[in-house]
């Protein structure tokens, strides 16, 4: 679900680069101060890949159809880094699919990264026991199923108040109700995704979620 | 018998009365459809089909239309919705030569197509898909190539992460 281009007005495009470039400059500090900010790359760039092409990924819910955002398990497994990730897969889904546009990016990356930020901070919780399967699994799941209903309640806001007077509102309306409804599923899906993915990371690469438990004390260079 | 034959008597009356009842009914009913005369001159001219499909390859079911005249008006020249296969025909104002813009829209979605109207040709209709994108005006012509290509540059695409990923990773050790 990625807005195109010619559908919104200027003024809310030039918001959401606004945004996008806020964001996305507070990430790179908080990524900057990390430990050894080149550390999370690897794993950043894989799951970007991964982002960029579960939007191709559509699953059937009738009437219509949805696809993949990832953009909870992006946030879950990345933290800060999740930011930067999609705004970089968003922008070669634009440029290789024309998957959304160049006009909107900021808009997209905002109403997509925004909410995969919370995801983390959803899945920071983790900390109250960090050895817990269960609780592990169930703030992946929760996650997984924010990041896509932040990311349609912020959309079907912009969608509302942005009809504009030449179409027919009612029906351009119901429209949006049905897109909304369609990603309920889509929620459920990807935050039993996002807990499979965490409680298997949880097993065998414990150290690829959320924080360093070693000391800066211990850490002899 | 009598009554046989008082019935034979008042079949023809029946018939009569029958007859000038449905003659009143005739007349008054003509009366407002000729108040309303009504005249059709036909024409022909060249049509514009648009079919929208979302990138699933499903038909875009009532999308909504806004056709623009060429000369940058910022009100539609004509509106309308797509049928459930997502098609729309409209017949373009010859008068009007120049690039027509359509626009079908559904819920955040949305695609773009532009029909060259007068001069030497005129593009018979073209097809777009408007799953989350616009193409670019001038490239569908082979749909087969075209996904080819659009799984070669995703794969292209995801080799580059790839190799950004093992980069970062090599370096570390």
């Amino acid at each position: 679900m990625h807005l195109p281009d010619g559908i919104l007005p200027v003024s809310v495009l030039a918001a959401g680069y606004a945004a996008t470039g806020a964001v996305t400059w507070y990430s790179m500090r908080r990524i900057g101060r990390e430990e050894d900010p080149r550390e999370g790359i690897p794993k950043a760039s894989l799951l970007t890949a991964a982002f960029f092409v579960a939007s191709l990924i559509h699953i059937p819910v009738p009437p219509t159809s949805v696809h993949l955002i990832l953009n909870g398990l992006l946030g879950v497994v990345l933290g800060w880094y999740a930011f930067p990730a999609v705004l970089v897969g968003l922008f070669f889904q634009a440029v290789m699919f024309q998957h959304g546009g160049l006009t909107t990016l900021g808009v997209n990356a905002a109403v997509i990264g925004g909410p995969a930020l919370l995801a983390y901070g959803i899945f920071r919780l983790r900390r109250l026991r960090p050895a817990s399967r269960t609780l592990t699994g169930v703030l992946g799941f929760l996650g997984g199923a924010a990041g896509v209903g932040i990311t349609v309640l912020l959309l079907f806001a912009l969608l509302i108040t942005t009809i504009p007077a030449e179409l027919d509102a009612a029906a351009e309306r119901t429209a949006i109700y049905a897109l909304v409804l369609a990603h309920v599923p889509l929620m459920l899906i990807e935050g039993v995704f996002t807990a499979m993915v965490v409680l298997f990371l949880l097993r065998v690469r414990p150290e690829l979620l959320g924080e360093k438990r070693r000391p800066p004390e211990v850490a002899v260079r | 018998m009598s009554r046989g034959s008082k019935g034979e008597r008042s079949g023809p009356a029946a018939l009569l009365l029958a007859f000038l009842l449905a003659c009143a009914a005739a007349a008054l009913a003509a009366q407002p459809a000729a108040a309303h005369a009504m005249e059709a001159e036909q024409g022909w001219g060249e049509a514009v089909e648009i079919t929208a499909t979302y990138d699933t390859g499903d038909p875009v079911d009532g999308g909504q239309v806004l056709v623009y005249a060429p000369g940058g008006d910022s009100e539609p020249w004509a509106t309308g919705t797509t049928d459930d296969r997502g098609r729309y025909v409209f017949m373009p104002d010859a008068s009007k030569p120049g690039e027509w813009e359509i626009q079908v829209r559904q819920a955040g979605h949305a695609a773009n197509v532009s029909v060259e109207v007068g001069g030497s040709r005129e593009e018979p209709g073209e097809e777009r898909e408007a799953g989350d994108e616009i193409r670019p005006e001038d490239t569908d012509e082979a749909r087969g190539s075209d996904t080819l290509q659009r799984v070669l540059m995703g794969a292209a695409v995801v080799w580059g992460f790839i190799g950004t990923a093992l980069f970062f990773a090599g370096r570390r050790r």
